[in-house]
């Protein structure tokens, strides 16, 4: 068992291999060796530890990527936003929590649930208007209204034939 | 903590995000703030993405190239194309008059000595070095095709000239090798060889093959019976997908691995006498020998013929094979993405007056699959009209009499040869059909006002007076132009025939046939 710490004084003790998925937290116990010792987070809160715990369970025995398949990915990036049924009904939260996911996830180094929370993202985008994904995301615009109709004529070389 | 929102995640991780995305939300992005348009403006990542997408290209497998150095490849090489200016040129000569096949960058020819001489043409851009290697023959070859990017060789063999005359019937003996080795082929059925049941006593039939991904089409034609007939194999189980005879079937192309070209001009249902294009649903087809007419998906029609006209020639040409994808240990940074084909359908007619004319008419696959894609599936065949599909979705030029030189089209791009002292062929002609390419240059030279002289954009329809057609037959499709001289080096000494195009190269004929220059990109 590991003992974690978050950035709210939380305590979790969780089983070695399922928080071995975080390839920050693999390295950090490979460094300490075996020890008693508590693994501060200061980065994450508890409620996102906790979804995060989650989300390392479920997964639990599914091999890691390696390093050299990740940077290949990198390179020949498929364009699939598919996200299995498990991993959709529990990324399904409200938008701050996945933000926070998806920042706990990088800075963890946790690849596959960074994937899955930058697809979901990528979805809730994906066939909106630039008005639509403003509104979606609380986005100010802050275009003048010369460059805005300068980036729409820009476009529109792109728009459905 | 601070309300976390998408513009305040790091920049990294926006990446991230736009990375998953296709090239037309990217472009949808960086309309919604400034914060995404310079972050997207700034990613050689999401230019890479578009640029792609513009030239109808598809990325390739992993190298030691970044994003920022396949972006900045891909735009010297489209400049390059778009004003003809190659890089490299050198020779290359034709074995004594035997067949030849250009495919996937590889140009095939055997020779007498039953040797099969391959060369793998260079690309300065996507650095593919040339090479060249030969394949001993253990069969006697009345035609062949290839296809690189799965080290596929298929070979017809020769039916005997005198059969055993027991014999009912005649078989066909289609064997599948390695290009590299001329072994047989790994992914190929134990034994490596299809066996087709045809009729060849007295028929010296012609063969047109052409290979789509594990498909494998062959077309039959004699002179006289039996009837023609199309069989498309998968040619990695030896499965027959389905078979069509009779002497509607003319001409065929692969049009997407689902979906085949049938080009046909008899019409027995409705007694038009112009030419069709059928298409057939390769997933819902019987094996059985059938009719062209018995079951198709859809069909597209050609404008109407004059009564006297009489049709003698219709051939199918687009390359490469819809499926196609380059060999992964080529390791090119991008290629031809699979959607991005230019069909050429060449018809050749004798019209009233008894004189011969020939026509092609440039229909790129979207024009055809966005039809398709609209119709409801599992209905009966439809037929769409002229006007439904023509005027807007095609090109329908006159052209010169057909040459043996077929390999003009790769891509969106069609190369011929032009003339402007009308004495002899002076200049080479590049069309190139992709929409989205051109409707991007159009924006941005808007302001420029002029175009060059090397390149232009087409957009004024073209005409066919009424003649061997009963109307005048008016096709807007716009393409760009590029023209420039034929090389010194080459009408020196040669006179140019014909032209021939693959993905880097263009490659010169001379009026022998004996000498080709390969001019590469």
């Amino acid at each position: 068992m590991v003992l974690l710490v978050t950035s709210d004084n939380v305590q979790f003790q969780v089983d070695k291999e399922v928080v071995e998925r975080s390839v920050l937290i693999k390295n950090m116990l490979e460094d300490v060796g075996e020890s008693d010792q508590s693994i501060p987070l200061a980065n994450v809160s508890s409620s996102v530890l906790k979804k995060v715990i989650e989300y390392c369970e479920h997964h639990r025995g599914e091999p890691l990527p390696s390093a050299d398949a990740d940077q290949n990915q990198d390179e020949t990036r498929k364009r699939t936003t598919d996200i299995s049924e498990w991993d959709q009904k529990f990324i399904t939260v409200d938008q701050e929590m996945l933000f926070e996911i998806i920042l706990a996830a990088n800075y963890l180094d946790i690849k596959s649930l960074l994937d899955v929370g930058c697809k979901t993202v990528a979805n809730m985008i994906k066939g909106k208007t630039p008005e639509e994904i403003r509104r979606l995301f609380n986005i100010v615009n802050d275009f003048t209204p010369e460059e805005e109709a300068q980036i729409k004529k820009e476009n529109e070389w792109a728009e459905d034939r | 903590m601070e309300d976390l929102t998408l513009t305040s995640l790091p920049l990294e991780l926006i990446l991230k995000i736009y990375s998953t995305l296709d090239w037309k939300t990217l472009l949808v992005c960086r309309q919604v703030c400034s914060l995404f348009r310079s972050i997207i403006e700034s990613s050689a990542r999401a230019q890479y993405d578009i640029e792609l997408a513009v030239y109808g290209m598809m990325d390739g497998p992993p190298s030691p190239l970044t994003a920022s150095d396949r972006l900045a490849l891909l735009k010297e090489r489209n400049a390059a194309w778009e004003a003809l200016e190659w890089k490299a040129s050198n020779d290359l000569s034709m074995q004594q008059g035997h067949l030849w096949e250009l495919c996937g960058g590889v140009f095939a020819q055997s020779s007498p000595s039953n040797l099969l001489h391959l060369r793998q043409l260079p690309s300065e851009y996507r650095n593919i070095k040339e090479k060249s290697w030969h394949v001993a023959l253990d069969v006697h070859v009345r035609d062949f095709t290839i296809d690189p990017a799965q080290d596929l060789l298929v070979l017809i063999e020769q039916p005997p000239l005198f059969p055993n005359p027991n014999e009912i019937e005649q078989q066909i003996r289609i064997h599948l090798r390695s290009l590299t080795t001329g072994d047989n082929h790994r992914l190929a059925p134990k034994p490596a060889t299809l066996v087709h049941d045809f009729d060849v006593r007295g028929a010296m039939p012609t063969y047109t093959l052409q290979v789509c991904g594990n498909l494998l089409g062959v077309y039959l034609m004699s002179y006289g019976p039996p009837d023609p007939e199309l069989t498309v194999w998968n040619w990695t189980t030896g499965e027959v997908i389905l078979t069509r005879l009779g002497p509607e079937v003319m001409t065929f192309a692969f049009l997407s691995s689902r979906f085949l070209l049938v080009g046909s001009i008899v019409d027995i249902e409705t007694d038009n006498t112009g030419p069709r294009l059928y298409v057939l649903d390769m997933t819902q087809s019987s094996s059985e020998k059938i009719l062209l007419t018995a079951d198709y998906f859809c069909s597209f029609a050609w404008p109407q013929f004059n009564a006297w006209t009489n049709p003698v020639g219709f051939s199918i040409r687009s390359d490469p094979s819809p499926a196609w994808q380059p060999n992964p240990e080529a390791r090119v940074p991008f290629s031809i993405a699979h959607r991005h084909r230019l069909f050429i359908i060449t018809f050749c007619v004798i019209t009233s007056e008894g004189r011969e004319s020939s026509h092609d008419l440039f229909v790129p696959a979207d024009t055809l699959l966005s039809h398709i894609e609209a119709l409801p599936t599992a209905t009966a065949p439809r037929d769409i009209t002229w006007d439904e599909w023509g005027p807007t979705g095609t090109r329908l030029m006159q052209t010169p009499p057909s040459s043996p030189w077929v390999c003009y089209v790769f891509g969106t791009k069609f190369a011929t040869l032009a003339s402007r002292t009308r004495l002899y062929p002076d200049t080479l002609e590049v069309r190139d059909f992709n929409q989205l390419a051109m409707k991007r240059a159009a924006e941005s030279t808007k302001k420029l006002a002029s175009e060059d002289e090397i390149s232009q954009h087409v957009y004024n329809s073209s005409v066919i007076k009424a003649g061997e057609f009963l109307y005048d037959v008016r096709t807007s499709l716009p393409y760009r132009v590029t023209r420039r001289s034929l090389p010194h080096s080459f009408t020196q000494h040669f006179l140019t025939a014909a032209v021939m195009c693959s993905e880097d190269n263009l490659i010169l004929v001379d009026s022998n046939h004996r000498h080709l220059q390969v001019l590469t990109f």
